[in-house]
């Protein structure tokens, strides 16, 4: 009797504990979900209002009056008649062109490597992925002053070539990612290709790469977001209003406005951040499964 | 008529291997030409313009061997102190974001609905640009009229003060960065044994020893590669500060200027190359240390079973 009663009793106790736990959980998270949305609300809701409203000492949750000037003037601002055309848009489509095939070729080209490290013999494999690794070591601002140099005497300052080329031909982490998802591929569907005759370039394409495209999205949408957020090095190289990437655009007509028109330039953000935010969400599944897969065995 | 028939089937192995050493080395010294032209030059040249006085930022024509005078000139300038310690106070973001993030990913490692939205919400300020984040955390952190000071009731000066500077800047980043650490850690909580979790139960252990003994050691993988990665790009922030204020903030005793900061407005400001090639090598060295300091700490408390 008094056994059971204490089994009973405990068990009570146990799971007690454990709704305690869980509920704490959902705690933590939702105060944390809460505090990363939080900022977007503040900016969402302040892009809608009149600038009299947002410069105003009473917060207000919601616009009183609804306006969409502030998203009027993102996309009629032409940055002081320095472009013809809307220069987000302009930064927009810029960005697009340049960042697109690039993040596309590099990620290709990273696997194509991936795949030669993984599962190709060749005398120089060790020796070369070795420099790989140890190069992913050297932080990038080494590269920041001379680079600057050496594009001057190829003369590619002011054109879009300093940002679309070096990267394109495959970043090294993607290199690292994608031989790691390579190596857990079984060796045998690349000896049954080469018996039907593909040689290595066709194994790759035709096999290895429609294989892996969990882990290519995943590689893609990382290079893709931070080609499109890139900010340095575009400010450096390119300095013709005509080049000028969605970064750099935001930051001019951000800066333009901060101290007068907060909505315009909470409208600004807001769209600079669509495109990839939609991007993620639509591809949040392979995405976060491919930073898994291919981002984790270390 | 027989040796043919043996001959062609090695002569066609032969080619095979032939093949593969080709093709294999092809696909795999693209990257390589990457880091040799794009990474390897650079750095070998910044070494160069290390010793030089530029006379003009693009070209070492009557340029001048100054030996140590850059690297003699960056230690006496009081900048570049300013520059360091910034920096290293920036840092203090990685630790804090890891600590958060393992939070985070254990939290969505118990039997709770809604995982995938609480990842894809709390991961989505990785993907934000730092340009859009920064505009709308000053508006945020605005003093008149900015949703905190709302919230507080009170007219604090965020960005006004060096210590409050900072302080704003490191929450915006440890807000920026935590979802990403929190993605791989919880993928990496994944794989952890239950067995572990329900056999310290029964030894009763709190959920405290809990994550002290069996989470955090079954992630320290991961911990120490968030660990290394972070630390290389934490202690080149630039972004961040140069977006929130232009000058580095000149009104602020200079809180956002950090060591990138510092060399980008020495090379492309003031057009001295040499002495923003000499601050990129300290810093570069700088991280090589803190690397290398961080590897050997590693083999303490880094479990690889």
């Amino acid at each position: 009797m008094t056994d059971t009663k204490i089994a009973a009793k405990s068990n009570k106790l146990a799971r007690g504990k454990k709704i305690a736990k869980k509920g704490g959980c959902y705690f933590f998270l939702a105060a944390c979900a809460f505090i990363v949305l939080f900022p977007f609300y503040v900016a969402v809701v302040t892009s809608f209002k009149f600038p009299a409203e947002a410069n105003n000492l009473d917060f207000t949750w919601w616009p009183t009056e609804f306006t969409f000037n502030g998203y009027k003037d993102v996309f009629t601002y032409r940055g002081g008649n320095t472009v013809e055309g809307p220069l987000i848009l302009l930064g927009f489509l810029n960005t697009v062109w340049m960042i697109l095939p690039r993040s596309l070729i590099s990620t290709v080209l990273a696997g194509m490597a991936g795949y030669a490290y993984a599962k190709l013999r060749f005398r120089a494999k060790n020796g070369m992925f070795g420099f790989l690794m140890a190069t992913m070591m050297v932080p990038g601002v080494i590269t920041l002053i001379p680079s600057y140099l050496l594009f001057y005497h190829l003369g590619w300052l002011n054109t879009p070539l300093p940002v679309i080329l070096p990267p394109l031909l495959g970043g090294t982490a993607s290199v690292f990612f994608l031989r790691q998802y390579y190596m857990g591929v079984p060796s045998d569907m690349m000896d049954a290709a080469s018996v039907d005759g593909l040689g290595y370039f066709g194994i790759y394409f035709r096999i290895m790469f429609p294989i892996a495209m969990p882990a290519f999205w995943a590689q893609f949408v990382l290079a893709f977001v931070g080609g499109y957020n890139e900010y340095l090095g575009p400010m450096l190289y390119l300095k013709n209003a005509s080049l000028l990437t969605l970064q750099l655009a935001l930051q001019q007509f951000s800066s333009s406005r901060q101290y007068t028109d907060p909505s315009a330039v909470m409208a600004a953000a807001l769209c600079a951040l669509v495109p990839t935010v939609a991007l993620f969400i639509a591809a949040q599944k392979q995405f976060i499964s491919g930073i898994v897969t291919s981002g984790l065995k270390l | 008529m027989n040796i043919p028939e043996k001959r062609t089937p090695r002569a066609k192995r032969a080619k095979r291997a032939r093949n593969e050493e080709i093709c294999g080395t092809i696909m795999a010294f693209l990257p390589v030409l990457r880091c040799i032209l794009f990474s390897l030059v650079p750095m070998a040249l910044a070494f160069i313009m290390a010793f030089y006085k530029m006379k003009t930022p693009v070209s070492f024509a009557g340029a001048e061997f100054v030996l140590f005078d850059n690297f003699k000139a960056i230690f006496s300038d009081p900048n570049f102190g300013t520059a360091l310690l910034n920096t290293l106070i920036y840092a203090v973001t990685l630790p804090v974001s890891v600590v958060f993030a393992l939070l985070l990913a254990s939290a969505l490692n118990a039997d709770i609905k809604g995982k995938g939205a609480f990842r894809v919400i709390l991961f989505l300020p990785f993907i934000c640009s730092t340009v859009a984040i920064v505009f709308i955390f000053k508006w945020l952190y605005n003093t008149n009229y900015g949703i905190l000071n709302v919230l507080f009731g009170q007219q604090i000066g965020w960005l006004d003060s060096p210590a409050m500077f900072r302080f704003s800047l490191i929450m915006m980043i440890v807000w920026s960065t935590t979802g990403y650490k929190m993605l791989l850690l919880s993928a990496s909580l994944t794989s952890v044994n239950t067995a572990y979790y329900e056999a310290a139960e029964i030894d009763g252990a709190n959920a405290f020893q809990k994550f002290i003994h069996i989470t955090v050691p079954a992630v320290s993988p991961t911990i120490f590669f968030l660990l290394v990665t972070g630390l290389v790009n934490v202690l080149q922030m630039f972004s961040e500060t140069q977006v929130m204020d232009a000058t580095g903030g000149q009104s602020v005793d200079y809180a956002g200027l950090t060591v990138v900061f510092y060399l980008y407005r020495e090379g492309f400001n003031y057009n001295a190359m040499g002495i923003a090639s000499a601050a990129s090598w300290v810093l570069s060295l700088l991280i090589l240390l803190l690397t290398v300091f961080n590897f050997k700490i590693s083999k303490l408390w880094v479990r690889y079973d």
